[in-house]
């Protein structure tokens, strides 16, 4: 332990004036700690000045001095901190400032650029279905919807055998299941799982497919038709007149 | 240099040049053959129809030929409740898409209602008259009246009486089914003698000829009835009671509809009105049935909770009125099925109307809006939301 304390480093330092610097030389020559601690003090100084000299290349030096003047420099007051008292223009801090503010907002532009992103992809992605919670798939029974559209449109479709033992007072409630093609009405009723119709004649050459109930042509066949017009070219048109009234 | 390779390319530019300008011209030209839209070409079945056009005046209701038009329809109704009949009826539907037809077997007792049975039931699959039938137990008579119905045609349309003239060589009285802006919208020839609607065409708004039903065989009376097949089986019960004067669903059965979740408009677009509602039980969920009618047409909309797969065997993507659903496979717009779903239900729709019609009829009915992009993402961020909301 010392008995100067900072006194002893300014005094390596040369940084005393003569009054003071001959009170610490005193002491020091009455006090070999603070001796020795000066020897310590002055000999790492001297090593670190030794270093000093073999670091300092003249050309790479000379480069760095370079490049720091070649870039534009920023005006103190721009800093984002005050410029330090006693320190001569600070033209190389600054200049060192700014480039690290302007990688900062760089970062930071592509940083929330860059979730952003994320954060759209990842809500597109979640996003694909409804909300609520999970229904389950319905195919639509269009057999059974076509045999219910018939009773609807006042029409009661037929099954194919005689109504011999028909009587609709010895109906009971039906519990056949019409939906998934589960249709089980009485059993000489109806026609499971009816097929969807096909056409008389289908002027296009294609065939109905199956699940279709109707077949697609480019215009009604004379056959097909019971157009009045077509009444004589096939069996199918019945024979209609009108004599509208004027 | 530059110039040397315009030189060298220049006609190969113009070769190529010519040849899209000619393919533009083929693809403009096929738009317009596709749609029927051009210039000076008449809708087909309009030609030769002159008597079918639009009036700029209505008769006024108490005209003679209104006054018979509306007593031969009532005359018609009576007589498909009592005229006891067998026959083969004729339908046929034609769209721009094209045209479909079946044939049906009927038959009917005195106070029974219409059997209707495909055609192709028989043992050697052809029709009475040996004409190859169609088959398909959806397949439905246009010609049977009800009062029910004749009540919406007096709503909705005028009736007017048009003359004398003959059908399946009969002799017949036409009413002809006007719209209130004149149009026509279908006519009946009607039985002189027993009041029978023998026959029934339909118009759209442009007076293009949609639907012709017919009877191609008729023998009336209880001798030519015959074996009479059975009704089949119906698993599908009435919201309003049978019974009642009209099955349409009072107020409260539809608001009692509502509160279970099915939401069944009073009225869809092209005065369809609500004429009835029957439900059913499926292992897959309760099945509403909700029927419309204008008196001329039928639609039934059918709804059942859950949603629809994108694809289905037997049905393919289209397009009615811009929204996309699923259509059963090929036929006409106006007896198709098509089915979508909306809100966590499955609609299904089979109409026997003009295709505009069911356009307007799927255009109004719910769909989901929710197939944007922008919809989508908001969806996933509402998602992810929840997941830093405690109390979700």
């Amino acid at each position: 332990m010392t008995h100067l304390g900072r006194w002893l480093s300014a005094l390596v330092d040369g940084e005393l004036d003569a009054v003071e610097r001959d009170r610490v030389l005193n002491h020091i020559a009455g006090c070999d700690s603070c001796r020795k601690e000066a020897n310590a003090m002055r000999a790492l100084k001297r090593r670190l000045t030794a270093l000093g000299d073999e670091s300092g290349e003249p050309a790479i030096a000379s480069r760095l001095i370079e490049l720091a003047r070649s870039e534009e420099p920023v005006p103190v007051g721009a800093l984002p901190w005050p410029a330090p008292t006693g320190i001569a223009p600070a033209r190389r801090t600054a200049d060192w400032g700014s480039g690290v503010l302007a990688r900062t907002w760089r970062l930071a532009a592509a940083s929330a650029g860059a979730s952003l992103i994320t954060i759209g992809v990842l809500a597109f992605m979640l996003g694909n279905g409804e909300t609520r919670p999970p229904v389950p798939k319905i195919t639509p029974s269009v057999d059974s919807y076509l045999m219910q559209h018939a009773f609807d449109a006042g029409q009661h479709p037929a099954g194919s055998t005689p109504a011999a033992s028909y009587s609709p007072a010895t109906l009971g409630p039906v519990q056949g299941v019409v939906a998934g093609h589960a249709w089980s009405g009485r059993p000489a009723s109806g026609k499971p799982g009816h097929g969807i119709a096909r056409p008389v004649q289908n002027t296009s050459g294609t065939a109905a497919k199956p699940g279709s109930r109707t077949a697609a042509g480019p215009a009604a066949s004379p056959q097909a038709s019971p157009s009045p017009s077509s009444s004589a070219d096939g069996p199918a048109g019945p024979p209609v007149t009108g004599r509208h009234r004027g | 240099m530059l110039w040397l390779y315009w030189r060298r390319a220049r006609a190969v530019i113009g070769a190529v040049a010519a040849a899209m300008g000619a393919l533009a011209a083929l693809a403009l030209l096929a738009s317009f053959l596709a749609d029927g839209k051009r210039p000076g070409a008449a809708p087909p079945a309009a030609l030769g129809r002159g008597s079918t056009a639009g009036r700029s005046s209505l008769p006024a209701p108490n005209d003679p030929v209104v006054q018979r038009g509306m007593l031969l329809m009532a005359e018609a109704v009576a007589a498909c409740r009592s005229v006891p009949y067998r026959g083969v009826q004729i339908v046929a539907w034609t769209s721009p898409e094209g045209s479909s037809s079946y044939l049906l077997d009927v038959w009917h007792r005195p106070g029974g209602p219409e059997l209707a049975r495909d055609d192709d039931d028989s043992d050697d699959g052809t029709g009475s008259l040996g004409i190859p039938a169609s088959g398909g137990g959806g397949t439905v008579g246009v010609l049977s009246l009800s009062a029910g119905m004749l009540d919406l045609l007096r709503v909705n349309y005028v009736l007017e009486y048009e003359g004398a003239g003959t059908s399946s060589n009969r002799s017949a009285s036409i009413v002809a089914v006007r719209r209130h802006d004149g149009t026509l919208a279908a006519q009946f020839w009607l039985d002189a003698a027993t009041g029978l609607p023998l026959r029934r065409e339909m118009f759209d708004r442009s007076g293009r000829r949609v639907s012709e039903g017919a009877f191609i065989d008729l023998r009336i009376g209880d001798q030519e009835l015959g074996e009479v097949p059975a009704e089949a089986g119906r698993a599908w019960t009435a919201v309003a009671p049978a019974n009642s004067a009209a099955s349409r669903p009072n107020a409260a059965q539809l608001a009692s509809l509502q509160t279970d979740g099915w939401r069944v408009p009073g009225r869809l677009a092209g005065n369809m009105i609500l004429s009835g509602v029957s439900r059913t039980a499926t292992p897959s969920g309760p099945v509403v049935d909700a029927r419309y009618s204008d008196g001329l047409s039928v639609a039934s909309v059918f709804m059942q909770r859950g949603v629809l797969p994108r694809t289905l065997p037997g049905w393919h993507q289209a397009d009615v009125s811009g929204t996309r659903v699923l259509a059963t496979e090929s036929g006409s717009l106006s007896e198709q099925g098509l089915a979508w779903s909306a809100h966590g239900i499955v609609y299904t729709v089979i109409a026997d109307a003009p295709p505009d019609a069911v356009a307007a009829i799927v255009a109004q009915l719910p769909h989901d809006s929710h197939n944007g992009f922008w919809s989508r993402v908001g969806r996933g961020l509402s998602r992810m939301a929840s997941w830093f909301d405690p109390f979700s």
